[in-house]
């Protein structure tokens, strides 16, 4: 029975095999990144959540072969910051700083999440 | 002439990286509402051959931040942490950058 | 029997693989980046310790790749060549192994606001840290910190 089935039976593992390691290919090859730090400031001075709002700026740099003159997606980032935050005091500032990894290329990023509590409140 | 070549790449390839940036570590301090009297400060070490005998040169951001705010608080601190590649990492420079606000006393934040 | 020089030579080194097997699924940890934020340690606060810890798993293609050639299989060569492929595809600066989401360590400032509901904490720690195993690993943030509470009856 075996044998009348094997080379069938082979031709499906083989097959599978491919399918497998395409499907493994698709999937590891998504998405993959590479969070470098997070650091999350004092709260001074100190606001409840419930006292003011979370406001985020984000910068990014997409960079090929490993070349970038500069690090400007830095304060791009703080300024994007600011410019959600106008005329309040941000706290508790969570700072992010990851890659995005890609084929002989990839983009990092720098996400800033703050508590912007307005004047009127503390 | 093949050398030649080779070695005209290589010189390009060496120019083409010259001033490679990285971001080794960001840090962001609260913000105040108060934002019009920003601070900055720079300071960097060039690195020869990854032989590097001490870290004084961080010391001195504190001391310039502190002169061009005097009698007040800077706060708002961005501190950027940079290396920059001259040459193959042969040649490099460690660079930290630190801006802020200045907030004179009597000012509300 | 088991004392004879072969048979004892047999034992001590199964049981070194063992011991280098147990320690290799201990885990390796790994830090990355470690930061303090400012420390208010004034005695008028009573400090209550919070700890938030987010974190993800890794996969690392090279770790299959290596383990897929050493098998010395044609299977374990397949894989190491779809491996190696899909290192290609992942090339960046790094800090662990790579996650499939980016995202995980951005709730940290909720739960640190629900740990801490009035908000005054200080002292704060951040660690970005890796606790390694073969192939996979935990790519981990844990910040940690002091709420601080007025002692009752306390003099500003």
């Amino acid at each position: 029975m075996i044998r009348i089935f094997w080379p069938g039976l082979r031709r499906c593992v083989l097959i599978g095999k491919k399918v497998l390691c395409g499907l493994l290919l698709l999937l590891a090859s998504g998405c993959a990144y590479s969070v470098h730090q997070v650091y999350v400031s004092d709260n001074i001075p100190f606001a409840a959540l419930e006292n003011g709002e979370v406001v985020k700026g984000q910068g990014e740099q997409f960079v090929i072969f490993s070349f970038t003159f500069d690090s400007d997606y830095v304060e791009k980032a703080r300024q994007d910051l600011i410019s959600n935050c106008p005329k309040g005091r941000l706290t508790s500032i969570t700072t992010q700083h990851s890659t995005s990894l890609g084929f002989f290329s990839w983009t990092n990023k720098v996400l800033i999440q703050g508590l912007c509590v307005s004047n009127t409140k503390t | 002439m093949r050398n030649f070549i080779l070695i005209l790449a290589a010189a390009a390839m060496s120019t083409l990286g010259m001033g490679c940036v990285s971001v080794e570590s960001i840090s962001l301090t609260s913000i105040p509402a108060r934002r019009d009297a920003p601070v900055r400060t720079e300071k960097s070490k060039i690195i020869f051959l990854g032989f590097n005998f001490n870290n004084d040169f961080v010391d001195e951001l504190v001391g310039d931040l502190k002169n061009q705010c005097k009698d007040g608080i800077v706060s708002g601190i961005l501190t950027k942490d940079e290396v920059v590649n001259y040459f193959l990492m042969i040649v490099y420079s460690r660079r930290v950058t630190a801006t802020g606000y200045c907030q004179r006393t009597g000012q509300k934040t | 029997m088991i004392f004879s020089r072969p048979n004892l030579f047999t034992f001590f080194r199964t049981a070194f693989l063992k011991a280098i097997l147990l320690l290799g699924l201990c885990g390796c940890a790994i830090l990355h980046k470690v930061q303090l934020s400012d420390i208010d340690n004034r005695s008028q606060f009573v400090q209550v310790p919070f700890d938030v810890k987010v974190s993800e798993t890794g996969v690392d293609v090279k770790d299959i790749e290596r383990l897929g050639r050493a098998s010395g299989s044609q299977a374990g060569n397949d894989i190491g060549n779809v491996a190696a492929l899909v290192a290609l595809f992942q090339m960046g600066p790094r800090s662990g192994a790579p996650v499939f989401s980016e995202k995980y360590a951005e709730k940290i400032i909720y739960q640190i606001h629900q740990q801490c509901p009035s908000g005054n904490y200080s002292g704060v720690t951040s660690i970005r840290e890796t606790r390694k195993y073969p192939v996979i690993s935990g790519e981990i943030v844990k910040v940690t910190g002091f709420c601080l509470r007025e002692k009752k009856g306390a003099s500003l």
